[in-house]
Parts: structure tokens; sequence; C-alpha cells
């Protein structure tokens, strides 16, 4: 029984994957790549991998698909038709790839512990319960810290394409409609308490900061959508210094650690440091991808009026 | 185990409800019946389910957490469905293709 749901899942990620290929307007393939993100995140939970699970519903399928479709709105008008796929060429260096990749499967050792075991050796010098947290914050700081760089660098690209000289975007005006409020005021402060909960759960659980930085962004790009004055009535300074507080953190820890003349990024081991640096991560977070989604719009698109508030 | 025909009857129920809801989606003629199909149909369809799946679980947490999913998922698709509703209702008149 388990057999055959997987082999659904797996069967209907290829199908989705070929019929975004082969859909016929942008819209239908982005439509079609949040689907797939979906149906990426049941895989990954069939995996028993419930943090990538986790991560690829709120990233994958949530936040790229509203920022797929902002950049659909931006650079195809809606209706145009996606001149002719092109996957005659692309077709044989992808089944090339696709059959080194699977036999290179056949080539793995078949330990199913990978590294876990190594990690588990390493839990007692570090003071998070759970692995997967204590490999991002701690064994491998290195690749979050630089994560949350690649994120501020979009942030900073962002604004020199756009010839900006801060994240906030003009507000949109808002809607006539009661609806929109009525759900902000639904789903806001649930969206704040299932951040604060990931955060709070990564310690021990799955979950962390990545997971709750894109939960908050959520938040954001939906309180922008509904032209919510919060969002405008946050100082840009505040807004810039949580951008870069995650990096920063991570920097004055190496910083610090090289003074001490230790190895970079070993710190002390209190836990309150480590969460002090995950927050930071999580705040910065869902501030550079709210920044990402609401910042490149064209503040001309919609509503005059809308432009200098 | 009187606990789990109950679950798998609601279950049942629910995949009879979404196989409904796509049925609609795929064979109604324009645009407002479709939505229709979709956000009642299937969030009946989701509620069976989370009900089913309340009969199978022992833990109290897991049990208000799975009504408030159900919750969340009526708020979400009822106000979507408002969303898209509207838009198609505002385009200039090629709605009923």
């Amino acid at each position: 029984m388990a057999l055959l749901l997987d082999m659904l899942v797996a069967f209907a990620l290829v199908a989705t994957a070929w019929r975004i290929m082969r859909s016929p307007g942008h819209f239908q393939a982005v439509v079609l790549f949040i689907t797939f993100g979906l149906l990426l995140s049941l895989a990954w939970a069939r995996l028993h991998s419930p943090d990538i699970a986790l991560a690829e519903a709120a990233v994958g399928a949530g936040l790229a698909g509203v920022l797929l479709l902002d950049t659909l709105r931006a650079v195809a008008p809606p209706g145009t038709v996606k001149a002719g796929a092109h996957f005659s060429w692309l077709l044989f260096p992808c089944l090339l790839l696709a059959g080194l990749l699977s036999l290179s499967i056949m080539h793995i050792q078949p330990d199913i512990h990978g590294l876990s075991r190594a990690v588990a050796a390493g839990m007692q010098a570090t003071s998070l319960e759970y692995p997967v947290t204590a490999v991002l914050l701690d064994f491998r700081g290195y690749d979050t810290w630089l994560e949350l760089g690649v994120l501020l660098a979009a942030v900073l690209g962002l604004l020199c394409v756009r010839r900006k000289n801060s994240i906030r975007a003009p507000l949109l005006p808002a809607p006539a409609e009661p609806v929109g409020r009525w759900l902000i005021s639904i789903l806001l402060p649930i969206i704040i308490l299932v951040g604060g909960f990931l955060l709070w759960l990564g310690a021990f659980a799955p979950g962390g900061a990545f997971q709750a930085g894109v939960v908050w962004a959520a938040g954001g790009v939906l309180l922008w959508q509904a032209g919510h004055p919060s969002l405008g009535a946050l100082p840009g300074s505040l807004w810039r210094v949580s951008a870069v507080l995650g990096f920063a953190l991570f920097w004055v820890l190496a910083a610090a650690a090289l003074i001490r003349n230790e190895p970079m990024l070993t710190h002390p081991q209190a836990k309150g440091w480590i969460l002090a640096v995950e927050y930071a991560a999580a705040l910065s977070i869902a501030v550079c991808l709210t920044s990402l989604a609401i910042g490149g719009q064209k503040s001309e698109v919609r509503g005059q009026g809308s432009g200098d508030r | 185990m009187i606990f789990d025909i109950i679950s798998i009857i609601l279950c049942l129920a629910g995949a009879f409800f979404f196989l409904g809801g796509t049925v609609g989606l795929l064979r109604f003629p324009d645009n407002y019946s479709r939505l229709h199909a979709l956000t009642k149909a299937d969030n009946l369809g989701l509620g069976f389910i989370v009900l089913g799946l309340m009969f199978t679980s022992s833990a109290l947490p897991e049990i208000i957490k799975m009504g408030l999913i159900w919750l969340l998922a009526l708020v979400g698709s009822s106000s979507a469905c408002y969303f898209i509703g509207h838009y198609i209702y505002r385009l200039p008149s090629q709605e009923e293709e």
C-alpha cells in the first residue's frame, strides 16, 4: 500500500514536470510549478525528511510561486502564449544527465546512515537537541552564514537593478472589499504564532530559522498585497538593520572567535548564543524575502496616488 | 477497532467528495460553477478526511491541530474563491468561456 502511494507520488512528479515543459502558457507553467513543489514536499515527507518537506512547501511552492507570479506580471502581459517550448534539443542532454545520475545511484553504497552517525557523535558537543538544527547552526554554520549572505546579496542586487536606496516599496492602495482585511485579521496572528512556534520547535524537532522566516515573510507579502499601512509605518532604518542582522551576527561570531585565537565560527557553548543567532537569522530571512517579493514591484503598475505614501 | 472502521468510512466519504469536486472542476461549463465545485465539495471532502484522521489519533493536541488545519483551509479557500470570482467578474466580457 505504501509502495503504491510512493509510486503514485513519483509518477505524479514526473508527469507534472512534463506538463510544465509542455504547457502552452506561462501562467499555467507557474501554477504547475507550484503544484510540483507541493508534490515534491509530499515526496520528502514520504522519505522521512520533515525538515526538507517543510522548507520545500514554504519556499519552493509558496514563496517561489509568489515571486514567479510577480515576475510573470512584470515581464509578460496576461494571455501571452509561450513561443514553442525549447525542449527538443534539450531532451537528449537531459536524458543523458538523468541516465548518469541513475548510474551513480547504482554505485552508492547502501549505507542508509550516511553522516547521521558522525552527527550523533558530535551531538554532545552542542547544546541543541535536534540534529538537523545542530548541523545548520553549529557544525556547518558556514553554510547558513553564506546562505544569509546570498539572500542579502539578492536584496542588494534588487536595489541596484531598481535604482532605489530603500527596500520599502510604495504601498498598494487598500482594496475596497472587506474580504482582504478580514483575511488578514484572521491569518496574521496565526502566521506570527506559527512562525514563532516553528522557530522555537527548531531546537528539538523539525522546524527552525528558515521555515519560520518564510512563514513570516508570507505574512509580510500578505500585508503588502492587501495595502495594509503597517508595512509602510516601519521606519526604513529598522528595515535595513533587520535585513542584515542575521548575517552580521554570524560575522561578529566569526570575528570574535578569531580574536580569541580559535577556529572561525566556534562559539561559547551557551544555548543563548545559538538561539540569538537563529532568531536573528529568522528575522533577516523574513525581511529579506519580503523585500524580494515586494521590492521588485514597479510602483506605477497599480493605481496612481499611492506612489509617495 | 470500531474507531478504525469509522475512520475508513469517513475517509472514503471524503475521497468521494474530492472526486465529485474534481469531476465538477473538469466538466462544469463556466468559471463560477467550477469555483463552486472546488471550494464547496473539496472543503467538505477535506473535512471528512480530517474527521476520519481524528478518529485514528490518540493525542488530543494532534486532534486540535488537525481541526485547526481544516478551519484554516476553509478560511483560505473561501477567500481565494472570493478573490478569483471577483477578478473574473471584473474581466471584460470573455468570462463565459
